[in-house]
């Protein structure tokens, strides 16, 4: 009977260990900079962003985080007291380096990633983006989950009676060849990265995408929330790739990367 | 000559100006949000919709299970009360063992059921296919890819490929994980299952729906869904009503809401809401298929 336990509890270990450590080993920082690419001659509409984009470390500087930049803004005491609660495996950013058992990242029980972590959890995301009349689609490999960015002249929902969304309400426009997409609205619950760093309902995200050529696609990720954060966090430029199909693709389209609970079996703590 | 050479060209303009709605005609397009309505409503509004015991897009007429269908089968405890379709209804839900109360992916054509919304986007290689629920999106290929073999990963939304045939658009599915239910009932399927969707339009605003489940491995015969009716709408109802303004036209921007299955939620909402008293229906970890 011991040992029937005993295999047990080995057997439910390596179950609940191995998806926690698939999902957070491909989020180390970063330990060189990679280097510029070199600039495509391919003509292209730079008002066109269609395509399937693989997110990629080109130019990040050495020690490089999975989120906005390292240079998160001091927090406000409201958001002080919420990162206090929160327990990850990480020294950097986090609030201490803790035992698996008392992880309490919301990813590790299947809860929406939201916006903007799904750019970076827990994968380099693949993003596709498709153009229609009046919205830019952005599709994400990871959550298999995608974001209407309106470009049909509606504003952003500022009243109270928009129900608050993992991935919020967005709309876009173009400034020269920028497409810049604004969005607020966001649940307040989830994470911005895996260090646990917190948001509020305030949060107002800004993404500045730019084809700097045919193969590569610029974006900062800026996000401003006074009831969290003392001053915006400013992004660093990140690097996509242009692909003809998805790298992990068997049907020349995104796999099903979804968080299926039964999977994982880790139990959040009550 | 000069009469010949006005008459042709007014004729290249007749064709040039009409050949957009005649390309209409052969190939419309679906894009916007619809409505599912239940079998043999017509213009039926919401409240109606997804009511009763039924499944929306398969409906109650289920064939006869196979000897492996029937063994799947009998693990089911379902919450939902239809006896036609379910195995056994257990009253204590710490019983239950539907895979939707672990937040497991609803899957193909499940995502669809309840009072879930549709919406379609015309891609020029695609006919995107979004949800309501779990922000979920299907790849209804019509670029002329055939559906993989049997070796395919299983997918929970399997794997799509679409054509029209006049004014239908058809649908065909294969690859699907067999770990999800068919509807609230429990009924079962295999890795086998083959989907065939077909919308037909009828006007601008409302497609004829029907859907044939083949499955040899789980069923002895196709299971054939009622025709029901689709109707257009300018946006969902579960967004709340003027956030995004108005058109120019007075008409209300498009949009579905998002209606995530969150875990954490779900757990809070057994735990604290539980009419039998057994409380934690989750304290064990474990998926549907395991809690027998």
């Amino acid at each position: 009977m011991r040992n029937r336990f005993l295999a047990s509890s080995i057997l439910v270990l390596v179950a609940v260990l191995a998806p926690a450590s698939v999902f957070f080993s491909q989020n180390r920082p970063q330990t060189g900079a990679r280097k510029t690419p070199a600039a495509s001659n391919k003509s292209f509409d730079p008002h066109d962003l269609s395509g399937y984009w693989e997110l990629t470390n080109i130019g990040r500087p050495p020690g490089a985080l999975n989120t906005i930049s390292n240079n998160r803004p001091p927090m406000t005491d409201w958001a002080k007291a919420i990162f206090s609660k929160t327990k990850t495996g990480y020294k950097e950013l986090s609030t201490g380096v803790f035992p698996q058992r008392d992880w309490n990242d919301p990813a590790l029980w299947c809860d929406p990633l939201g916006f903007p972590r799904t750019l970076w959890t827990p994968t380099l995301s693949g993003m596709r983006l498709a153009r229609t009349g009046d919205e830019v689609i952005q599709f994400f490999e990871n959550g298999r989950v995608w974001r209407d960015l309106w470009t049909d002249g509606r504003k952003l929902p500022t009243g109270t009676d928009a129900d608050p969304r993992w991935f919020g309400y967005a709309v876009g426009k173009w400034e020269g060849d920028t497409f810049v997409v604004t969005s607020n609205n966001y649940i307040e619950k989830s994470w911005i990265d895996q260090y646990g760093s917190p948001h509020s309902d305030q949060l107002m995200v800004e993404e500045r995408y730019r084809r700097a050529d045919h193969d590569h696609l610029e974006l900062v990720v800026n996000a401003t929330d006074p009831k969290a954060y003392t001053a915006t966090w400013k992004g660093d430029k990140r690097i996509f790739t242009l692909v003809d199909k998805p790298v992990r693709s068997d049907f020349n389209d995104y796999p099903e990367n979804l968080c299926v609970w039964s999977e994982h079996k880790i139990q959040p703590k009550s | 000559m000069r009469h010949y050479f006005v008459g042709s060209f007014v004729a290249l303009m007749a064709v040039l100006t009409l050949a957009p709605t005649l390309g209409a005609q052969t190939r419309p397009d679906i894009s916007g949000i619809w409505r599912m309505l239940a079998p043999g409503q017509n213009r039926a509004r919401a409240a109606t919709v997804g009511a009763g015991a039924f499944h929306p897009t398969l409906g109650n007429d289920r064939p006869a299970l196979t000897a492996w269908g029937q063994m799947k089968w009998s693990q089911t405890r379902p919450s939902g009360r239809n006896t036609k379709l379910a195995y056994v209804y257990l009253p204590d839900q710490k019983d239950w063992n539907d895979p939707l109360f672990l937040c497991d992916p609803a899957g193909y054509p499940r995502v669809g059921g309840g009072n879930s919304l549709y919406r379609f986007v015309q891609l020029p290689n695609e006919v995107v296919e979004f949800f309501e629920r779990d922000r979920v999106w299907r790849d209804l290929w019509t670029d002329g890819r055939k559906l993989p073999g049997s070796n395919a990963k299983p997918r929970w939304y399997g794997y799509s490929v679409a054509h029209w045939e006049g004014d239908t658009f058809v649908v065909e599915s294969s690859g699907f994980d067999d770990r999800t239910w068919l509807d609230l009932q429990g009924s079962i399927h295999s890795e086998q299952m083959r989907l065939e969707e077909r919308y037909k339009v009828l006007d601008r605003d409302h497609l004829e729906f029907s859907m044939t489940l083949t499955d040899p491995k789980a069923y002895t015969a196709p299971w054939v869904g009622p025709k029901q009716l689709m109707e257009r709408l300018d946006t969902s109802d579960g967004v709340a009503p003027g956030i995004w303004g108005k058109k120019p036209d007075g008409t209300a921007y498009g949009d579905i809401r998002e209606d995530y299955c969150v875990y954490s939620e779900e757990h809070s909402f057994w735990v604290n809401d539980d009419p039998t008293g057994h409380g934690d229906n989750f304290s064990k970890g474990v998926s549907g298929a395991e809690r027998k």
